[in-house]
């Protein structure tokens, strides 16, 4: 069967049926995908010109209206649309496709809400000057109205921007940034990167350094091609190497990541390395602030870079040396035993030598500081000189102020007095035949080498703080008389101390004897008496110049211990009888005062002793009254007494007396036995009567002196 | 009448195969690449090119950890692979040590360095790109969070 030419087969129906098939699915696959067919062809040609920009974002712009044009419901042709019209600065065409998007049925809120805001920033950008945004009301009231749409982060950080732009008060912007932050998902990189910086600068303005930075940082990583933005990073991160309160490790990592990225500091190598130094420095409370290559290494070594970098650096030299300084404190702090000018004493106008330096209990009795002392004074010792060597380098380098160069030259002093000072503390110390402490040579050599920086400092302080330092180096050195010069003009010139009042005080007094010895009523122990004087002299007993103890017109080399001036005579200046003493000084101007006189007698006299009867004949029951008597007093103690027989058919021994004591109860002298004998006269007699016969008297007796009476008389008794 | 039937057949026919090829091409969902850089580890992405998975739901359901073909946004001529580590609102973060996704580490080792970065959000519409080793790689550390646009589409590493 044929229809035409075509014969009706099997196979002709299959094709028929294929055809047909074709022929009703196509257009109606035609017809229902027509929209995504056309938003396919067009995509490509969208994405292009949004990533290349350029000529072909008219392309793109063609491409999106054709789509707004097929299917005016969707909001994406038009938010794309006005994309690249900002992109091609088309504001005007650009805020006109966004304000249309709301008008697309098929808008989300979300859309909405972009889209108003892709508005407000079109209008900002139409119209600005010199990057200064232009109607910024009418933006604003764009973005509430996208707000109202949904507080897209988007709107939020434009919101933000837009507010920080018209200087609103910063809580209100804050309270936008926050809130735009929080808000899921994110804004658009370039809304993010903008509300980055802001949020960086509100926190650098709260003194949030460390967050400031990491805000400018996530800025920088949002879009890494802001140089300016990297280099707010930086600078905000230096802020945050110094922050209080910061954590240890944070700051270790903050400050070695500066360190690092040091030479991209440019000129502001100086800022940076300023920075970390002080940075190092906030360790110092650090168990291992000290250690080799620690943080105060660390920081020394920074401050040496900056150095480096501009030797006419005063800040560099400043901040190096404060930092040397600091660390002789510390170690100052940590002496068990006090060292004049570093604890426990300031110099005072007898200077800082001697026995006054260091206490005999505190160094073990030697005199000198212990072995961990002497350890820690040799690093002060150390770092005094490696102090005072920056800041000669700063007055002669560097071109430091008039007030630079006074604290300067303070210092260099104030090293120097301290080396010197460390110096005598340990040392022996050593005195001339005058007491006078003798000065190591090397201690007054610093001393010396000083002068002329204290003079400098007194012509250039006006203020006569440079005078009192130069008094205190005067004193020091020994020269009295000059140091009392420069106190006075120091005090003149209005510089005010408590210490200066007290030294000028000290200066101008008298030295006096307090109390001398051997006095006539006081008990003198052996045969040599302990000549000693008790001087009060505000200067100090080590200030004291040109003591002389004389005796008995002799110059003697008495031995100082404190404030005791002692000395125990030779044998052959101890001769009896009457003896005198004088002490003299050199006041503050080196002229010699009498301090005292005083006279003592040796006793080199035995007891005298008297007895009644005094010889003869005497009956055998007689009863010897006995006296004695002696300058020095009688050592009652000591006495002893008795009778015995001169012939050897009696032979009689009494012991009358011994020790002091009776040694018999004599009722006839109304004595018990044991009685002590504590006065004179005494009576003595024989416990029973003596027969006749030739007897002898004896009695032992000491004065207080220890002088020894040891004598007898002969009696006779009758029959 | 049957000859002119036939024709219409013919010109449909001929017309739904040329919609159905365009249609193919738009939905392709294959392509491939030759990377730009030698930045990726070389065990998991040697030498040569590789084929790219271009379909839509492949881009919608990027994750962190996922390798993705992207342009170079600076040389859009330029293909390059990387690793995706967090995409729009994630919160990411590069310490001394590690790379952080919403505060949890992400388990390959990338090459840091000294390079970090505080905890920083990924902007909307765009995705942080970074290679195993990012010093060598044109990535976000030097670009920024790359836009979907810029994506191609996901890369499977040879193991």
């Amino acid at each position: 069967m044929k229809i035409g030419s075509i014969e009706l087969s099997t196979p002709a129906f299959v094709y028929a049926a294929i055809l047909a098939g074709l022929a009703v699915l196509v257009p109606a696959v035609a017809v229902s995908r027509w929209s995504a067919i056309r938003e396919s062809w067009n995509r490509d040609t969208v994405i292009n010109a949004a990533a290349e920009g350029g000529d072909s974002i008219e392309a793109g712009v063609a491409a999106c209206k054709a789509l707004i044009a097929a299917d005016p419901s969707k909001a994406a042709p038009r938010l794309h649309l006005g994309c690249l019209l900002a992109a091609a600065k088309n504001y005007k065409e650009a805020q006109e496709a966004f304000e249309h998007v709301p008008d697309a049925a098929k808008a989300t809120a979300d859309e909405k809400s972009l889209a108003l805001t892709g508005a407000a920033c079109a209008l900002c950008l139409d119209g600005a000057v010199g990057g200064k945004p232009a109607h910024l009301d009418d933006a604003e009231k764009l973005l509430k109205k996208a707000i109202e749409f949904k507080d897209t982060p988007d709107a939020l950080a434009a919101m933000a921007i837009l507010k920080s732009w018209k200087s609103e008060r910063a809580a209100d912007v804050d309270a936008f940034v926050s809130k735009a932050l929080s808000s899921p998902p994110a804004p658009a990189p370039g809304l993010l990167a903008e509300l980055y910086k802001l949020n960086g600068s509100l926190l650098a303005r709260n003194h949030r350094a460390a967050d400031a930075a990491n805000a400018f940082q996530s800025a920088k990583a949002v879009n890494p091609a802001d140089l300016q933005m990297d280099a707010a990073a930086r600078l905000t991160l230096l802020a945050t190497l110094n922050e209080p309160g910061m954590n240890s490790a944070a700051r270790r990592i903050a400050i070695e990541k500066m360190m690092l990225d040091l030479e991209k500091f440019g000129k502001a190598k100086r800022d940076a390395l300023l920075a970390i130094g002080m940075a190092w420095h906030a360790f110092n409370g650090e168990a291992d602030y000290t250690d080799p290559n620690g943080p105060f290494e660390k920081a020394c070594a920074t401050f040496k870079t900056m150095l480096d970098l501009d030797k006419k650096d005063v800040l560099a030299y400043k901040n190096y040396a404060s930092l040397l300084e600091e660390r002789v404190a510390a170690l100052s702090a940590e002496l068990t035993a006090p060292v004049t000018g570093l604890k426990g004493e300031t110099t005072h106008a007898g200077g800082g030598w001697a026995a006054d330096t260091v206490p005999e209990n505190a160094t073990g009795g030697s005199g000198l500081p212990d072995k961990a002392d002497m350890l820690r004074l040799g690093k002060i010792a150390n770092f005094l000189r490696e102090e005072q060597v920056v800041w000669e380098q700063l007055l002669a380098r560097a071109e430091p102020s008039k007030e630079d160069k006074i604290d300067a030259k303070l210092r260099i002093i104030a090293c120097g007095r301290h080396k010197a000072l460390i110096g005598a503390a340990t040392r022996p110390i050593r005195r001339d035949t005058s007491y006078n402490v003798i000065l190591d040579p090397g201690d007054e050599q610093i001393l010396k080498q000083l002068l002329p920086t204290a003079t400098d400092l007194a012509a250039l302080d006006e203020s006569g703080q440079g005078n009192y330092v130069m008094g205190l180096l005067l004193i020091e050195k020994g020269d009295l008389t000059g140091a009392r010069t420069a106190l006075l003009e120091s005090s003149k010139r209005g510089f005010k101390s408590a210490e200066l009042t007290k030294l000028l005080a000290t200066l101008d007094a008298k030295t006096k004897v307090l109390d001398s010895g051997p006095s006539p009523t006081e008990r003198q122990f052996g045969a040599a008496p302990l000549i000693r004087a008790t001087l009060e002299s505000p200067l100090g007993l080590g200030a004291l110049k040109g003591l002389k103890i004389t005796l008995d017109g002799k110059n003697v080399p008495a031995s100082i211990f404190g404030s005791q001036i002692l000395y125990t005579p030779r044998e052959s200046e101890m001769g009896g009888g009457e003896h005198v003493v004088k002490f003299s000084v050199n006041d503050a101007s080196g002229a010699p005062i009498e301090l005292s006189q005083f006279d003592y007698q040796i006793d080199k006299q035995p007891p005298e002793w008297k007895v009644e009867p005094a010889s003869g004949t005497v009956k055998g029951d007689a009863v010897f009254n006995i006296s004695v008597a002696d300058p020095s007093g009688v050592d009652w103690a000591s006495l002893s007494a008795g009778i015995r027989a001169k012939t050897a058919n009696s032979p009689l021994d009494v012991v009358v007396a011994k020790n002091g004591r009776y040694s018999h109860s004599l009722p006839a002298i109304n004595v018990r036995s044991a009685e002590a004998i504590l006065r004179s006269p005494f009576k003595l007699v024989t416990p029973n009567p003596l027969l006749p016969g030739e007897y002898t008297l004896w009695i032992e007796v000491r004065d207080l002196a220890g002088n020894k009476l040891k004598d007898e008389k002969a009696y006779s008794v009758e029959k | 009448m049957s000859e002119m039937f036939h024709e219409v057949i013919k010109i449909a026919v001929v017309f739904g195969i040329v919609l159905l090829c365009f249609w193919l091409f738009k939905h392709r969902t294959r392509t491939s690449i030759e990377p730009g850089d030698k930045s990726m580890d070389v065990s998991g992405f040697p030498e040569g090119g590789y084929s790219v998975d271009t379909s839509a739901s492949a881009l919608s359901g990027l994750k962190s950890g996922a390798f993705v073909a992207y342009r170079n946004p600076k040389e859009p001529a330029r293909v390059n692979i990387a690793r995706v580590i967090g995409v729009e609102g994630a919160r990411i973060e590069v310490t001394l040590k590690e790379v952080l996704v919403n505060g949890a580490p992400i388990n390959k080792r990338i090459e840091t360095n000294t390079w970090t970065i505080p905890e920083t959000l990924v902007p909307r519409g765009c995705a942080y790109l970074l290679a195993d080793d990012p010093l060598l790689g044109m990535d976000s550390k030097q670009v920024g969070p790359v836009p979907f646009s810029y994506i191609l589409g996901t890369v499977t590493p040879s193991r």
